[in-house]
């Protein structure tokens, strides 16, 4: 009966053991987790502020670019858009030249109206790509955010468990205190 | 006052025959040039391409592949620029300030069969922006040789009238003489060599002051507009001149045969 006893005692205490011993490990493993999910929502939080403060330079830079572009070129534009298309150029050495001259002239000016819409569209293209990947950190963050939050949860849940758990053995001692002081 | 009357009448029709037979001349030599010089500059097709910057190698091997093309010859953004600039130079302030960027690479490439180059160059549009076909001035040829016609014809209306007029002044001033002459029978050639070579000799220097005129206009032409023109050909002005004389002997001989059938006897 002693001996049944006692096996029975060790077994619980061993029991109780190896659960003392591996509830903290896995509850230590999710604190890490939770450590470096939160490491890396600072870090994204770093990433969109970044952005954001980039996607406003670059506004300022091209609004920047485009009032100089204005200003620098709108009066060039305007007297080679007027200029005719067909111009005798008195200094030509050869037709050939005149003509090839002509066709350099037409290009010029195509390339100067589409400058401002090539630039404009620059922008946009720029500004929507880092709009894009802000938008993409944040869903990221969000998605790391509820896996935080889950696992806090988890960590939680774990802590009581382990509070729990660290009483019954604290019970056993005393009730094994009690029977030695009976026997 | 009528001899006043008569210089200024004289001296104006002959005024007129210069600037006319001048203006002649001038467009005879510029149809020439442009008969001659730029049927010499398209003798083969010549085309002008806007080559893409980030193309222009894979353009020059394309080029080279093709068997029609005889000649190339690039040019920068910046070459083009300059190119504007000195043909423009009303231009050239507006041009300055624009980066080489806005200004393409154009090539001219000389082929001897355009339609057959034309073909492979349109399956190839990764290289290209724009391209043109040269081709020769033919309004400007109109137009001069418009110009010469009509120039030609005024000139020899104006000889005429200019001749008619000696005849008129000369029959005016002999008619008693050429009279007497026809009624004794006396041949005609007496009276009309003599007004035949003072004529002649008054259509030759006109004539000489005509190419003058058109050989100072086509000096200042060139200075002006510089297109490779040649000086003026020996042959032009020479052939003015036998073109002049024959016309004043056919005209003069006309006009007096005329005129001494008018004459009364007595």
């Amino acid at each position: 009966m002693k001996f049944f006893f006692l096996l029975t005692a060790t077994l619980t205490i061993s029991t109780f053991t190896s659960t003392i011993l591996a509830k903290p490990s896995k509850a230590v493993r999710i604190e890490r987790q939770v450590k470096s999910l939160k490491e890396e929502i600072a870090d994204l939080n770093l990433s969109i502020e970044s952005l954001e403060s980039l996607s406003q330079r670059l506004k300022n830079e091209s609004e920047a670019e485009e009032e100089n572009f204005k200003s620098r070129l709108s009066g060039l534009v305007v007297h080679l858009i007027q200029w005719p298309e067909k111009r005798w150029g008195l200094t030509a050495s050869s037709w050939t030249e005149l003509q090839r001259a002509h066709l350099v002239l037409e290009n010029v000016r195509q390339s100067l109206v589409k400058s401002p819409l090539k630039m404009i569209s620059d922008r946009e293209l720029r500004l929507n790509e880092i709009e894009g990947l802000s938008l993409e950190l944040q869903a990221q963050r969000k998605d790391l955010e509820s896996k935080h939050s889950s696992l806090d949860v988890q960590l939680k849940e774990l802590r009581r468990l382990n509070a729990k758990s660290k009483k019954p053995p604290q019970a056993t001692i005393e009730k094994k205190k009690k029977l030695e002081v009976v026997e | 006052m009528s001899w006043l009357h008569w210089i200024v009448k004289e001296a104006g029709l002959q005024i007129a025959v210069v600037l006319i037979g001048g203006f002649f001349v001038f467009s005879w030599w510029v149809l020439g040039h442009l008969d001659h010089d730029v049927a010499k500059e398209f003798s083969e097709d010549r085309i002008s391409v806007i080559v893409k910057p980030e193309n222009e190698f894979e353009f020059r091997r394309f080029l080279d592949s093709r068997p029609e093309v005889t000649r190339y010859e690039f040019q920068s953004g910046e070459a083009n620029k300059l190119t504007l600039a000195s043909l423009y130079p009303e231009l050239s302030s507006v041009l300055k300030p624009l980066e080489s960027d806005y200004f393409p690479i154009s090539a001219l490439i000389q082929v001897k069969d355009s339609a057959g180059f034309l073909g492979a160059l349109q399956s190839e549009v990764q290289f290209f922006q724009s391209y043109l076909v040269h081709t020769p001035p033919k309004e400007i040829q109109h137009f001069v040789s418009g110009s010469a016609i009509v120039f030609l014809i005024l000139w020899m209306l104006i000889l005429g009238l200019y001749l008619f007029f000696q005849v008129e002044h000369l029959a005016h001033r002999d008619e008693r003489e050429w009279s007497l002459l026809k009624m004794l029978g006396s041949s005609a050639q007496k009276i009309f060599w003599p007004a035949c070579y003072q004529q002649a000799i008054r259509m030759f220097v006109t004539s000489v002051l005509a190419v003058l005129l058109a050989y100072w206009g086509a000096l200042q032409f060139e200075t002006v507009f510089q297109w490779g023109w040649n000086p003026m050909a020996v042959s032009i002005w020479s052939q003015f001149f036998i073109l002049s004389m024959l016309l004043t002997l056919a005209l003069f001989s006309s006009f007096f045969l005329w005129r001494y059938r008018r004459v009364k006897l007595g």
